[in-house]
């Protein structure tokens, strides 16, 4: 492992510069928001802005990054995971429709009761993120077993995955959910846990924004305190070590990959739950999305270091990059180009520093 | 150990600075436009899409209707995407508009972002396209070009100009999209209607490119059977009618008569030309300008009209002159 490394836990020396690092994502954060807060400080320090905004977008992204993490961290990468994003979803809403029939077609849609309702609910889940599981492991068994590039096999099927998604909605349709189900199943988005506050402090804590933060908790628990945790830092730090030392190293990278496939379905659900359809070409570019986070939070592009600590940073600075850009109304082409820079920016002064610190 | 603080600290200057270099970009074109100096008098939110010129147009009008009533207008850009478009209302509500002009990617999937509006109490008008009906939200009114009987216009041109019988080609929009519904259900309506001789022979999604529209017409073409039966094209865009005019021309078919809908300076020029048999005229501009001059008047406190139509005159060789494109 590299003395990027965060975990296990390390001594003085590490402590110390993972505290640099988290510290000046975080201060950086905080800056730009206080540049926001200063010149728009109506609109953006406000419980709606900042919390039902803000952390639902991030935490919609967030949920695939937590599975994104532990693939990098094992060594690997994932451009599948729009596709897979895509494909979970129309999968969760086909089985709504076997519940309840598809609203598209007339006379087809049947009255449900409450148990119903919840029986089909946790049955589309189950299978949006078995589904996930299961596209997950053909990349995870072509990149481990097989020992083909990830960035080609993640390539091919992230075109397989969009694919097989617009074949199973009948060339791309909009599938919707079943009326009796919609406003039960929307709530994964919509939904408010609780509401704090009034006036311009009020805000609701929203399901996504909850789903997050304990997928997050499991995730870092996964990855700081169990064994499994420390095989995916020691695969990606040194492979071949790893093996030498017992670690069964392909069903660790496997395992990354099925763990990136359920967490990219159980954000499908929720992107189901917010408009009440699932269509097969949505989420293009989600895959850079997530994959900025990571990499910007200070997980490094070839693994063996980073936590989910800094994923969570990278993710702020950059939901709040986002809100700052619909804040001082940058348009769509200017957050390409924003966007862009910063992965270039990263990953160039990542890989000088590695540079510098070998010579 | 250095190199790696280094690093950090570096990473963090640089990805400042890539934030402030991309905010610095903001211009007109970055999305926001408002009275120069002057603190604006309402915000307004338009949440649309820029994936085609006649977005673009559409764009400029609205851009400029703000600035001429000292309105600032923030524009968004959904590529189509529904989903991208609800969080894109959300961040428009954030940021603290006082109405919202929306051109709804889909009409069930942008209820919920119609909701939230609602919610938050913002006046929501919808422009150019519609929200599901008998759906379970509130929108102040409609302002935008009469698509269905444009659509209508042009399959009329079309049947007439085959002389009411054969075989025809449908390239169309998205399937689903609010658009493409009603251009192909007004297709069908003139059909049954008053062409009932008139066979769509396929049906063939153009996906938004040009070079798919000429791909599948010159395949189609290439089928001997099929290429015997083909009369017509009509096409949901200028754009991709004279994609097919191209794909007829190269196998030397001038016989089929192909329409276009939306009125482009390109089609207005072939049409001119005998490569496009006519098309429908819309008027982007006027949709996006429209949009915000309503919301203003809304604001101050001036009761509307639920609809408000822009119709959509037949453009053949006979009136060509007489139009201009606005994209």
């Amino acid at each position: 492992m590299t003395d990027l490394t965060d975990n296990p836990p390390a001594g003085e020396r590490k402590i110390s510069f993972q505290m640099v690092q988290t510290a000046s994502v975080l201060l950086l954060t905080m800056a730009l928001g206080f540049v926001c807060g200063i010149f728009r400080t109506d609109s953006f320090l406000t419980g709606y802005n900042l919390v039902e905004n803000l952390l639902v977008n991030a935490a919609l992204m967030g949920i695939i990054a937590c599975g994104m993490t532990f693939v990098m961290i094992a060594g690997g990468f994932d451009l599948s995971v729009a596709s897979t994003t895509v494909t979970c979803s129309i999968v969760a809403v086909l089985v709504l429709q076997a519940f309840g029939g598809d609203p598209a077609v007339e006379g087809s849609q049947r009255a449900m009761e409450g148990g119903q309702v919840a029986w089909a609910i946790a049955a589309a889940v189950g299978a949006a993120v078995i589904a996930g599981a299961l596209l997950g492991a053909l990349n995870g068994t072509l990149i481990s077993y097989v020992g083909v590039n990830p960035f080609v096999v993640t390539l091919s099927t992230m075109l397989i995955f969009r694919g097989l998604a617009f074949v199973i909605s009948d060339r791309g349709q909009s599938k919707r959910i079943p009326f009796a189900i919609q406003e039960h199943f929307r709530r994964f988005y919509w939904g408010e846990m609780v509401t704090f506050g009034s006036g311009r402090v009020e805000f609701s804590l929203l399901v996504p924004v909850v789903v997050f933060a304990v997928l997050f908790a499991v995730c870092f628990y996964l990855l700081r305190y169990t064994r499994f945790g420390h095989y995916v830092y020691a695969v990606g730090g040194n492979e071949n070590a790893a093996w030498l030392a017992g670690v069964n190293t392909k069903l660790v990278k496997a395992a990354t990959y099925v763990i990136v496939g359920a967490c990219s379905a159980l954000a499908a659900v929720i992107y189901c739950a917010q408009s009440s359809t699932a269509q097969a070409d949505t989420n293009q570019g989600l895959e850079f999305q997530v994959i900025t986070c990571v990499i910007v939070g200070g997980t490094p592009l070839g693994g063996g270091a980073g936590s989910l600590l800094r994923t969570l940073n990278g993710l702020l600075l950059l939901a709040v990059i986002e809100n700052m850009c619909t804040q001082f109304g940058v348009g769509e082409e200017y957050r390409k180009i924003v966007r862009g820079l910063i992965i270039l920016v990263v990953v160039t002064v990542d890989m000088l520093a590695r540079k510098g610190a070998r010579n | 150990m250095a190199s790696g603080r280094m690093a950090a600290t570096a990473r963090v200057v640089l990805a400042a600075a890539a934030a402030c270099a991309g905010l610095a970009c903001d211009g007109e074109k970055g999305g926001a436009g408002s009275a120069g100096g002057r603190k604006p008098k309402y915000k307004i939110g338009f949440a649309m899409t820029l994936n085609h010129p006649y977005w673009n147009n559409f764009y400029s009008g609205a851009l400029d209707e703000g600035k001429r009533l000292g309105v600032e207008v923030m524009i968004t850009d959904a590529q189509e995407d529904a989903g991208k478009q609800i969080v894109q209302i959300k961040q428009l509500i954030a940021s603290g508009i006082d109405a919202l002009c929306l051109v709804p990617m889909k009409p069930d999937e942008l209820v919920g972002g119609v909701q939230e509006a609602n919610r938050r109490k913002i006046p929501v008008i919808l422009v150019n396209r519609h929200i599901a009906a008998g759906a379970d939200c509130r929108t102040v009114c409609y302002i935008g070009t009469d698509t269905y009987e444009g659509a209508v216009t042009s399959a009329k041109l079309l049947c007439e100009a085959i002389g009411g019988k054969g075989g025809i080609v449908e390239f169309h929009q998205e399937l689903g999209s609010g658009p493409e519904r009603l251009r192909s259900k007004a297709l069908r309506d003139v059909i049954t209607g008053s062409y009932p001789e008139v066979k769509i022979l396929r049906r063939i999604a153009h996906q938004g490119k040009r070079p798919v529209v000429v791909e599948e017409m010159k395949a189609l073409l290439g089928d001997p059977a099929l290429s015997a039966q083909i009369r017509g094209v009509y096409a949901h865009g200028d754009e991709f009618a004279l994609a097919a005019g191209q794909a007829c021309r190269s196998r030397q078919r001038k016989d089929i008569a192909i329409v276009g809908m939306g009125g482009s300076k390109e089609a207005i020029a072939a049409i001119k030309a005998g490569l496009l048999t006519g098309t429908s005229y819309q008027q982007p501009e006027q949709e996006g300008r429209r949009g915000v001059r309503r919301a203003v008047e809304l604001l101050e406190g001036k009761t509307l009209e639920s609809v408000y139509l822009i119709k959509c005159p037949p453009i053949t060789k006979d009136n060509a002159d007489q139009y201009v494109g606005q994209f």
